[in-house]
């Protein structure tokens, strides 16, 4: 490990980017229940800039990082539960559908309606979803731009690969029902039109538009300049 | 009238009609009006002659900021936290009432009206906490100097939220109420009758304590980012 007073003499020699990446590094092992490794003097040390490009740059991208590990996680908490609003409303419906199986008094137009129903909602899954599944990579593309220090540290990233397999645990039980149904004779001729069209009612995982992860990125962005501008920096 | 120019006024202004001045000019670009400023007026108000005077702005700016950030995406949540608690409850009602005539095992049916009154129980609890928002946006402003502290688009997906969620609640309470009212249904929904209020869900003023708290945590966020920052 480096001496104190050798990284106080290095500091004004250090990039932008190489601060940046020391200290937010470290920031992160004090989140994380660690021993901070910068001191309080060497951390003065770095954050004091000769010249003000390298400061803008360093201050953007604090800001950047600020943001987006404070919005984004709240972000992905929000689009979770848009998806799983959807996916209760799938799981009702489809519940209604084979609850409805051999229920001879319903209408013939009310049986179609609910399959009509549930193609729709997939459908409204499928379209929710792409959000979603948006933010993993705008949290890439972010990392990249931050010198390849990561947005988050260990635990809020175990937090956030929970929300996504809980996702993909909705998904998978809901395709897998489909599949298994479809397969048995007896139900197959009750869902009929799900037999039929099988592919209109599996949930495809979508894949991560560009143009919408740039959008999600750039929203951040704009938040850090607005600040920055707010604020005189 | 000419406008005043705001690059020579700046220095005689103080933080809070800085402030003022600055959020108006943010919320006019927000709300897509033409914006007050220029951009030289802009950078004459955000130059202080002393460091406490840009302290007092600056936590108001970030405060604000974080309100219009944190608070909006948190109101978000809560209204879709709300929203799935709904879906749970009516859902379960739905079985209830559907399974009524279908001589369930009496364990069952039992479970199915302790699961409702769960979901009951989380529907108010999340509206509660959903509600503490609503109530703490004009505590803030007024601490924020009185000015506004969205955009009109903003408020208006805030009031929307909360006019969907009062709609689920009365769709939801008036649903109880008609179905403990309906004689041929009364039999099958007895624990409905026994005890009705647990299978409504409760709309009560939230705790002024709550709401405070709110307000709190984000001055105490505002001044943990100004401190990172010094």
């Amino acid at each position: 490990m480096m001496q104190s007073s050798q990284l106080i003499k290095l500091a004004p020699t250090l990039a932008a980017g190489e601060r940046y990446k020391l200290l937010v590094t470290d920031m992160q092992r004090v989140l994380g229940g660690e021993k901070a490794l910068i001191s309080e003097s060497e951390r003065e040390a770095m954050t004091h800039f000769q010249n003000r490009p390298a400061w803008e740059e360093y201050t953007r991208n604090i800001c950047i990082m600020q943001w987006a590990t404070t919005l984004w996680a709240k972000d992905i908490e929000a689009e979770r539960l848009r998806v799983y609003a959807i996916w209760l409303t799938v799981s009702f419906t489809f519940e209604r559908v084979l609850l409805d199986g051999d229920n001879n008094s319903i209408s013939k137009k009310k049986r179609a309606e609910q399959f009509e129903n549930l193609k729709k909602y997939v459908a409204m899954l499928e379209r929710q979803s792409v959000e979603f599944y948006a933010y993993p990579e705008a949290i890439k593309k972010v990392e990249q731009e931050l010198y390849g220090t990561p947005l988050f540290n260990k635990k809020k990233k175990a937090e956030i690969s929970a929300i996504y397999e809980t996702v993909d645990e909705f998904i998978d039980t809901h395709n897998e029902a489909i599949q298994m149904l479809c397969k048995n004779a007896v139900i197959k001729k009750r869902i009929r039109p799900i037999a039929a069209d099988m592919d209109s009612y599996l949930i495809k995982k979508p894949v991560p538009q560009a143009d919408l992860i740039e959008q999600i990125v750039n929203e951040i962005r704009q938040i850090g300049d607005s600040e920055m501008q707010m604020l005189g920096r | 009238m000419q406008a005043p120019n705001l690059a020579k006024l700046a220095p005689e202004l103080s933080a809070e009609e800085r402030y003022k001045l600055m959020t108006a000019d943010f919320m006019a670009r927000v709300n897509g009006e033409p914006q007050v400023m220029t951009e030289s007026e802009r950078k004459a108000m955000v130059r202080f002659p002393t460091t406490a005077m840009w302290k007092e702005y600056a936590t108001n700016v970030v405060t604000f900021k974080f309100a219009n950030t944190i608070w909006v995406n948190e109101i978000q949540i809560e209204k879709l936290r709300t929203f799935t608690c709904y879906l749970l409850a009516i859902h379960e009602l739905e079985k209830i009432v559907v399974d009524a005539e279908d001589e369930l095992p009496k364990e069952r049916l039992a479970k199915q009206f302790e699961s409702l009154k769960r979901y009951v129980k989380d529907f108010s609890d999340c509206l509660l906490e959903f509600r503490a928002y609503r109530d703490a946006i004009p505590i803030l402003e007024k601490e924020l100097c009185g000015a506004p502290l969205f955009s009109k688009q903003t408020c208006s997906f805030i009031s929307n939220a909360y006019d969907l969620v009062d709609n689920c609640v009365k769709h939801y309470n008036d649903a109880i109420r008609h179905f403990c009212g309906d004689n041929d249904l009364k039999k099958y929904i007895r624990p409905v009758l026994e005890d009705t209020e647990s299978f409504l869900v409760k709309v009560s003023a939230p705790d002024p304590s709550a709401v405070k708290e709110l307000v709190d945590n984000l001055e105490e966020l505002t001044e943990a980012e100004l401190k990172s920052r010094e």
